[in-house]
């Protein structure tokens, strides 16, 4: 996520969503460059890959067809392996940041110190 | 290619509401989506993002008006009587999306939500 402030008050001015971000991204303003500042935060991985199993339930179509001509579906359950990695926000303030993330706060209950550049909340 | 929806034939499905995915029809392709706020004390006021493409993308922006806090337009929307009145609008150029607000009486923070796409119209 990036989000824009205003420089003299730090009232949030925008933001653009997403947990990683192109180059193309990161050369995106909301407004003034002169007039709005911005903090950026990328999530890394954490932590080592887990490869782990799962059961899904797959429908897989049957040669057979029903009394209208229609296919005929059949349930198969089959057992896929899953990669998997954990991600957190790569910034001092990632409880805010994840909080965010997963909609529990809003930008909107928050506001920028210009001074110290950091999230503070309303 | 094709992918179908569940119980319908990719192989000889051509109607495209049962289909999930062809490549038959062009797709939007998302880019990226964000917010943002604008402050209007009675006179018109505008913000843009930059989203630098070189070209007028697809995109769409919803607002959220501070007296309706759980109404989500699409802009633009008007709201006028006698006396007031209260144009909110989102435009495009190769280079930027703006927010502006017409306006003669409104003193609010505007809260946008806009989404764009690689998609360009061609303008």
């Amino acid at each position: 996520m990036i989000i824009f402030y205003n420089k003299k008050t730090g009232n949030i001015v925008g933001s653009i969503d997403g947990r990683k971000h192109s180059e193309d991204q990161l050369k995106m303003w909301v407004g003034d460059k002169k007039e709005n500042g911005r903090i950026v935060c990328s999530w890394e991985r954490t932590g080592e890959e887990r490869t782990y199993e799962r059961e899904e339930e797959r429908l897989v179509e049957t040669p057979l067809v029903d009394a209208d001509g229609l296919p005929m579906f059949k349930k198969l359950v089959v057992i896929t392996k899953e990669t998997k990695r954990d991600y957190e926000p790569d910034h001092e303030q990632k409880d805010i940041f994840n909080s965010l993330d997963r909609k529990e706060t809003k930008l909107s209950d928050y506001y920028v110190d210009v001074i110290e550049k950091r999230l503070k909340k309303r | 290619m094709k992918l179908s929806k569940p119980t319908f034939n990719a192989l000889t499905e051509t109607d495209p509401d049962n289909l999930v995915f062809s490549s038959e029809y062009n797709t939007l392709k998302y880019y990226v989506s964000g917010t943002v706020q604008l402050s209007v004390s009675a006179a018109d006021a505008e913000t843009n993002v930059t989203h630098g493409l070189g070209y007028v993308p697809f995109f769409l922006v919803y607002y959220k008006h501070p007296a309706f806090t759980t109404r989500f337009s699409m802009t633009p929307d008007v709201f006028e009587d006698v006396v007031n009145y209260s144009y909110i609008e989102a435009y495009a150029d190769n280079d930027k999306i703006y927010f502006t607000t017409h306006t003669n009486s409104l003193t609010a923070t505007l809260d946008f939500y806009y989404k764009i796409f690689k998609n360009s119209t061609n303008l």
